[in-house]
């Protein structure tokens, strides 16, 4: 997949706006959406509200996770885990970073909000590899990782999959070689 | 019909449902109101085509090209003073808004009920001439016809031959009460239009006029308010308005500033988001893109005050750096390679030297802009190279206005940069001819006002075949000039230069004096009526008022016809 294609699917998460144009309901193929009236907060998917964000159409009303407080709690229990901690949204990457990317002033003090989301991101993905690497150098065939996001699973599979691919053959190769050796 | 309260339904809902024609003139103030409304009808999702054009030839075949796509027609600072309904001759559907800051408007375009509409600015008031002392009412108007050649033989008269002599009689007195107050009546009409279109000036820019739309729309930001700060500053260093007027609209746009631009300690804005705020800005062109002794050496105010071309003018310039305190080394460095001490003090420094040294008006209050760490641009620069950028020689001027488009957008800012390069050759080349000039007495007083022209084939005479920077070495060269002679304070400045060598063509420029408070210049008519006098082979398409482009060999007649003029009045 695609980091993009992941990003697709994300967008359908529900989210609040304010818009600031009024039109009634809107029925769509994935739901009905609205009435849409100026400054009352209304849930629609993240498509949508990017959408309109960008026409200038509404306000973004960021998710109750993403805030300073929220997020640098979250950092230090991660930190502090060696598993991997529920994280507030199956999406939170993409999430935070296409809010962050189309509705910067919506969210206050955005550049910590930017690097703590980073930071979580690096943690969870140096955790992901040790996991890796523990699992080829100890030769376990099952491994169970709670609480990934499909983003992560998304970064690290092309990779994961190919190298136990060679991993196999190589060891095809090498037990075959040694069984004809015998013979 | 004039719109001004209700922009929003009168205006913008009307064009915003059609496919629209926008006509602009390539101007920096016409330029950032284009780019206002292009970004409204995208949120939208209206279809328009921009056009650009100079002149009122290129006008009509715009017109006459694109008229048969579109339903509503707009026209930003082109065509207030054309009669449109003539010129075009559009068909009943077809709606023309114009938004021009220039005056006194076209009246039969002001007066039009259906098909033309001026957008004004919510609270401005148009001083034109009630609508019974221009217009007749039908009736008058027939009997008028009647009058005009022949011999008095109205349909009353024949009806009454049977009834006798009379009732003629009293017709006939009746009837000459009635010519007589028609004669007075065109008499005055003729006096109130000529006193009308005497003076030419500027009023609200079109950038601001949209600016407000957008916000009526509650569909303002940052970028916009930017642009509209752009025009505005064109009218004030393009000298389009007096100094009072740019600072009330300057008020105007604070609260508007305040608004979009509030840093509280806890919801301090990302890094990557553009920040305005107001700043005293001197009036050093492009200091900080520049070095400073460049900068003072190349900015009119500066070059003029201190008589740059001149050794002792030079000298007195070296002792205005060694009294600030900046020695000569760092002067000539680029400003953001300075020393920090030398840098942060900067400002303070020539505040405390300038008074000294005569140089009284060095500040005036500005905006500037800001993104990122890196990228921060007053609106004097911006302007300057969004000057560059529409007159660059090397491009047509079609495409050089599509270029200095596109650069007004913030994702492309790295265009403005390399434009500001380009002005800082302009801006070279300007003073290295006014120093020409001035050392090589080329500049002529002739009693009612003092002019020059530019030589064929000097260096770097491809910047000065356009308008706006035609217009900047005459104010530069008006300065520089009054700068020695303090009597030619109060005439005005007219420039000539080529455009065309092959056609034999020349553009004029007049530049009003320096005393002149409020801006307003009776060039389009003078030069009318000059060009008429002498049969000059002069047309008169540009909408700039003080500009015009004629044949070189009727120059000097011209000159002479004007003198003439000018000394009677």
């Amino acid at each position: 997949m695609e980091p993009a294609e992941v990003e697709f699917l994300a967008e359908k998460e529900q989210i609040t706006i304010v818009p600031n144009f009024s039109e009634n309901k809107l029925y769509l193929i994935s739901g009905e959406f609205g009435p849409f009236n100026p400054s009352m907060q209304t849930r629609v998917p993240l498509w949508l509200a990017i959408n309109l964000r960008q026409r200038q159409k509404c306000h973004i009303v960021p998710p109750d996770w993403l805030n300073v407080d929220y997020l640098t709690e979250k950092k230090s229990e991660e930190a502090a885990e060696s598993f991997f901690t529920a994280m507030p949204s199956p999406n939170y990457m993409e999430v935070s970073s296409l809010v962050l990317n189309n509705a910067a002033e919506d969210v206050p003090k955005a550049d910590e909000v930017r690097t703590l989301v980073k930071d979580i991101w690096d943690l969870r993905q140096a955790k992901l590899k040790k996991g890796v690497d523990q699992m080829i150098s100890q030769q376990e065939t099952f491994a169970k990782l709670d609480n990934l996001t499909l983003m992560e699973m998304n970064c690290i599979r092309p990779f994961l999959t190919a190298a136990l691919d060679h991993l196999h053959l190589l060891h095809n190769h090498a037990t075959s070689y040694t069984s004809s050796q015998a013979d | 019909m004039v719109v001004i309260d209700r922009v929003k339904e009168d205006f913008y809902q009307r064009i915003s449902s059609d496919h629209v024609l926008v006509l602009v003139y390539p101007d920096v103030d016409s330029l950032c109101a284009c780019k206002i409304l292009q970004t409204l009808f995208k949120a939208d999702n209206t279809q328009y085509t921009v056009v650009c054009v100079s002149g009122i030839s290129q006008l009509k075949t715009a017109f006459t090209t694109h008229h048969d796509k579109v339903r509503s027609v707009v026209l930003i600072n082109c065509g207030g003073g054309a009669k449109l309904i003539e010129l075009l001759q559009p068909e009943e559907h077809i709606c023309i808004f114009v938004v021009d800051s220039v005056r006194p408007l076209e009246l039969d375009n002001v007066y039009n009920k259906g098909q033309v509409h001026i957008v004004l600015r919510e609270g401005e008031v148009l001083e034109i001439p009630d609508f019974d002392d221009i217009y007749d009412s039908d009736q008058q108007a027939e009997e008028d016809g009647e009058e005009e050649g022949e011999e008095f033989f109205s349909d009353e008269e024949v009806e009454d031959s049977v009834t006798g002599g009379k009732r003629r009689r009293r017709e006939g007195e009746a009837s000459y009460e009635a010519r007589r107050k028609r004669h007075l009546w065109r008499r005055k009409r003729e006096e109130i239009l000529y006193k009308y279109s005497e003076f030419n000036y500027h009023s609200t820019a079109a950038s601001l006029v949209l600016y407000e739309l957008a916000w009526r729309l509650t569909r303002d930001n940052n970028e916009l308010l930017w642009l509209a700060i752009t025009g505005l500053t064109e009218q004030l260093l393009h000298e389009k308005t007096d100094r009072e007027m740019y600072v009330t609209e300057m008020h105007r746009m604070q609260p508007h500033v305040l608004r979009l631009n509030r840093s509280e300690e806890e919801t301090v804005s990302a890094i990557n988001t553009m920040k305005i705020n107001f700043v005293e800005e001197l009036r050093l062109d492009l200091y900080r893109h520049w070095t400073i002794y460049d900068s003072l050496c190349n900015s009119c105010y500066t070059a003029c005050k201190f008589k740059v071309w001149s050794l002792k003018g030079h000298k007195n310039l070296l002792e205005f750096l060694a009294d600030m305190g900046l020695p000569l080394v760092q002067c000539k460095q680029r400003f953001s390679a300075m020393d920090v001490q030398f840098r942060e003090n900067f400002r303070s420094w020539i505040d405390r030297s300038a008074a000294k040294f005569g140089l009284d008006n060095m500040a005036y209050g500005s905006f500037s802009a800001q993104i990122g760490y890196k990228i921060k641009l007053s609106a004097a620069d911006m302007l300057l190279s969004t000057t560059a950028l529409i007159e660059n020689p090397e491009k047509s001027t079609e495409e050089a206005f599509l270029q200095a488009l596109d650069a007004l957008s913030w994702s492309n800012v790295t265009k403005i940069l390399a434009g500001i390069e380009t002005a800082k050759l302009q801006q070279a080349a300007i003073k290295t001819h006014v120093r020409n000039f001035i050392d090589t007495h080329q500049v002529v007083c002739t009693g009612p006002f003092v002019y020059a022209y530019v030589e064929e084939g000097t260096p770097n005479m491809k910047y000065f075949s356009r308008p706006l920077t035609l217009c900047k070495l005459a104010r530069f060269l008006r300065e520089a000039w009054i700068s020695s002679n303090k009597r030619a304070r109060d005439y005005p400045f007219i420039l000539s230069a080529p455009v065309d060598l092959e056609k034999g063509t020349c553009l004029v420029a007049g530049v009003p004096c320096q005393t002149e408070e409020t801006r307003r210049s009776e060039f389009r008519k003078a030069f009318t009526q000059a060009a008429d006098r002498t049969q000059a082979n002069a047309s008169f398409d540009c909408f700039d008022n003080c500009v015009f482009e004629m044949q070189m060999e009727d120059r000097g007649k011209f000159f002479d016809a004007l003198t003439a003029l000018c000394t009677v009045c």
